[in-house]
């Protein structure tokens, strides 16, 4: 591994996990979803570094795109205050 | 080298051609003048301590990563501005054909002032949109609501780079662009709920939950009608798709279960009417859109447009051979070759083919209801998905696993497919007789309504356009209609009950000026405030003599009051309205030089698409002030040559027609020996039994108050 590529390797690897713990943190669940799926993005990333294109569409197309997607909808269905902001 | 003939040339072969021209313009441009050069340069992240003409050392910042060896500088930012153009204009067009197929179907008339068609009216839309305010809701969130458009334009365009448009013409060529396009197409449920989540709005809110629920629904479908395809043809390229299609014949032969699916699965996934439940108008305002205006929501329209010219394309490359086409020959006589076409114009052909039957579907479809969308896509269009992934798997059970070839009546088949297909038919024949009792009222029927709908709109199609085309056409109106009055000279007799009964006190006696009656007693007439009449029609009741009448002109509009203001010389006709004068004062001016120019070209092309004819039309916009005219003229009986003949001046030929009818019409009913027969109707209607009419109270009531 080139300087370079470990340097992307640990770019991802941050971009996976520091998104995963601030979606844990996240007191509002709708932020806490967008967060995941960035995380979900960071390991499609890691996919493509490893050289796998079919799974980084696949973990785009699934993960990214519909399992968050029904997170989301989860959490609109929910009847807490999701709009409810703290000020 | 790049080939002679453009169309054989690659993108990468015209990304070289057009470096080579920005390099070369680039180090011209060291020529400048510094400032600008210096905007420039720091707006590229570049140091601008090295510069010079000829010799520009890059240090850091983005530089680097644009200019590889100080060549390589404009090939992204090419492709990119040539992508955005490219679908930029495919948008407009999009748009455009949407508003004019729409408006046909509605018998409307759509865009059609500004430019060729009204083809240029989107691009005002544009600037309009451009130019107005990008309102912040107070407590948005606002990250999430500027990326909102950022992700559905962002993603949208990527989709669209990587649609080839023929072997040759494509953007961006990508291993797997499908999945590409399709992981794309998952992306943008993330700007709907986004947006709709951010703006803190209500019809925002549940318009983005609205669109996470249909997005889902719609999803599954949309990628699983795709998988008979791709098991199919063998590939997940659109490349090797339209090949497969080329040697075998169109796909929708061979999955027209999943072309249909595939097509409800995209209408969904686009959010177009019958399925635009996220931004349903008349329940929830804008929808997931709400709150956004300005180029904001324009960027939302165009990423929306932008995944339609995807899907539109999908559908052609998947199922409608994409820019290949059949021919056929008679021994070695072409007799349907279109295949001598460029392949990048059947494509766009097919393409704006199938963007016109989804704006007939619009034009068809009522919207559904949340749960019946959510019933749909589950319910129907996942399992029916399913079924078509196992009519693909018969299809090429061939390829799986080649047997011994036996022969049948259609032909020779492995053991394999014959078992296969015996089990799928028996497999149906059991469906059918279990639903057999509810497939009449279930499917059957709402089929029949589904296509006598579809038909129904498409009779509506082409008729007759009930737009007026305002300033070169006018409603044509009875001549008997009660509009702006008329007076006559001759028949007046000064004696002011129309003013005295005029409840808005809109007429006055005035002074005559032109006015050329015998006796100098009776000169003053009533002169008219048109701006608050309410066209009662009391004063003509009122007249004695029937010099007030009142015509067809309706037009009572201006720019100031003094145009709603008609002197006593005006309404006896001596002196001509200004808008009457000249009417390009009073209205807009839409004829342009280029308009001018178009016009004698487009007549024939226009006479064709609508029934109006442009001359006819432009022609008839005196006809309702000279009818009025006429009917004042008629009105105080005139046989007066000199006043006809000022009237019939300036007219068309269909207002001297006009005029000549009401003549004729006028002089049948001339029965009497009194030449004015005008008087004579008037004192007819007045004989008539009428309950109390105005200020004729009985006394006794009036002393009983």
């Amino acid at each position: 591994m080139t300087l370079r590529e470990d340097a992307t390797f640990w770019l991802f690897i941050g971009v996976t996990v520091l998104p995963a713990l601030v979606a844990v943190r996240a007191r509002d669940a709708m932020k806490g979803v967008i967060w995941l799926s960035i995380s979900l993005i960071g390991v499609a990333a890691l996919f493509l570094m490893l050289g796998s294109t079919v799974l980084l569409l696949f973990q785009l197309i699934i993960y990214v795109g519909a399992v968050t997607v029904l997170y989301v909808w989860g959490v609109m269905l929910m009847r807490t205050e999701i709009t409810e902001r703290s000020e | 080298m790049a080939p002679a003939n453009p169309f054989d040339w690659t993108f990468t072969e015209l990304c070289g051609a057009l470096n080579d021209i920005s390099y070369h313009v680039f180090y011209a441009a060291g020529d400048l003048p510094h400032n600008l050069w210096n905007i420039l340069v720091t707006s590229l992240g570049m140091s601008n301590s090295a510069l010079g003409p000829g010799q520009m050392t890059f240090h850091a910042g983005i530089a680097d990563w644009l200019f590889v060896q100080n060549r390589a500088i404009m090939v992204p930012l090419i492709a990119a501005s040539l992508l955005l153009m490219f679908t930029l204009i495919n948008v407009l067009m999009f748009i455009w054909v949407e508003r004019k197929l729409l408006a046909r179907f509605m018998d409307r008339r759509g865009p059609m002032v500004s430019g060729p068609f009204g083809l240029l009216q989107n691009v005002w839309d544009g600037m309009k949109l451009l130019i107005k305010e990008n309102a912040r809701p107070a407590r948005a969130e606002m990250f999430a609501f500027f990326l909102c458009p950022v992700i559905l334009v962002g993603s949208a365009l990527a989709a669209a780079g990587a649609i080839p448009m023929s072997p040759k013409v494509m953007i961006a060529t990508i291993d797997l662009d499908l999945l590409w396009v399709l992981m794309l197409f998952a992306f943008a449920p993330y700007a709907v709920f986004l947006g709709g989540w951010a703006s803190y709005n209500k019809f925002s809110l549940i318009g983005g939950m609205r669109s996470a629920a249909q997005m889902l629904a719609g999803e599954v479908p949309f990628f699983l009608s795709i998988a008979g395809v791709v098991l199919i043809a063998g590939s997940f390229r659109f490349g090797d798709i339209v090949a497969w299609q080329d040697a075998h014949g169109w796909m929708i032969f061979a999955q027209p279960l999943g072309a249909v699916l595939f097509t409800v699965a995209v209408l969904i996934e686009l959010e177009r009417i019958p399925f635009d439940l996220p931004e349903a108008e008349s329940e929830l305002v804008e929808g997931w859109t709400t709150e956004y205006s300005g180029l904001r929501w324009g960027m939302l329209w165009l990423g929306g447009y932008m995944r339609g010219y995807v899907g539109c394309a999908m559908i052609v490359l998947l199922f409608l051979g994409g820019w290949g086409m059949p021919s056929y020959t008679i021994g070695s006589v072409p007799v349907f070759a279109p295949h001598i076409l460029p392949p990048i114009v059947v494509f766009f052909a097919k393409t704006y083919l199938v963007f016109a039957f989804f704006v007939w579907v619009r034009a068809s479809y009522p919207r559904l209801r949340t749960d019946q969308l959510l019933n749909a896509g589950w319910k129907r269009l996942l399992p029916l998905t399913l079924v078509n992934i196992a009519l693909a798997g018969f299809l090429i059970v061939d390829q799986v696993r080649p047997g011994e070839v036996a022969q049948t009546p259609l032909g020779p088949a492995s053991q394999e497919t014959i078992v296969a297909w015996s089990v799928g038919i028996l497999t149906f024949l059991v469906m059918v007789g279990a639903y057999s009792a509810r497939l009449m009222p279930r499917v059957l029927q709402p089929l029949a309504s589904t296509a006598r709908l579809f038909v129904g709109t498409l009779g509506w199609f082409g008729g007759r356009p009930f737009t007026v085309l305002y300033p070169y056409e006018r409603l044509e109106v009875p001549l008997s209609e009660r509009w702006l009055h008329g007076l006559s000279d001759e028949k007046c007799i000064s004696c002011a009950r129309c003013c005295r009964i005029c409840p808005d006190n809109c007429l006055n006696m005035v002074e005559s000026e032109k006015g050329q009656h015998p006796d100098p007693r009776f000169t003053t007439r009533p002169a008219l405030d048109a701006s608050h009449c309410m066209f009662c029609g009391l004063c003509v009741e009122v007249c004695p003599t029937g010099a007030l009448t009142m015509g067809p002109n309706y037009e009572l509009s201006g720019f100031s009051r003094d145009e709603l203001y008609w002197s006593q010389d005006q309404l006896m006709g001596y002196t001509k309205h200004d808008m009457q004068e000249n009417p390009k004062k009073g209205e807009m001016e839409v004829e342009g030089p280029l308009d001018k120019l178009l016009y004698p070209l487009l007549t024939p092309v226009l006479q064709f698409v609508t029934p109006h004819n442009y001359e006819r039309a432009k022609g008839s916009h005196v006809d309702a002030n000279v009818a009025s005219s006429a009917i004042r003229a008629l009105g105080g009986a005139s046989s007066d040559d000199k006043e006809m003949g000022l009237i019939v001046d300036n007219m068309s030929p269909r207002s001297r027609k006009a005029v000549e009818m009401l003549l004729e019409d006028m002089r049948t009913r001339r029965k009497g020996p009194r030449d004015d027969s005008a008087w004579d109707l008037r004192h007819q209607r007045k004989r008539e039994p009428k309950g109390s009419g105005f200020g004729e109270t009985p006394p006794d009531e009036e002393d009983g108050g």
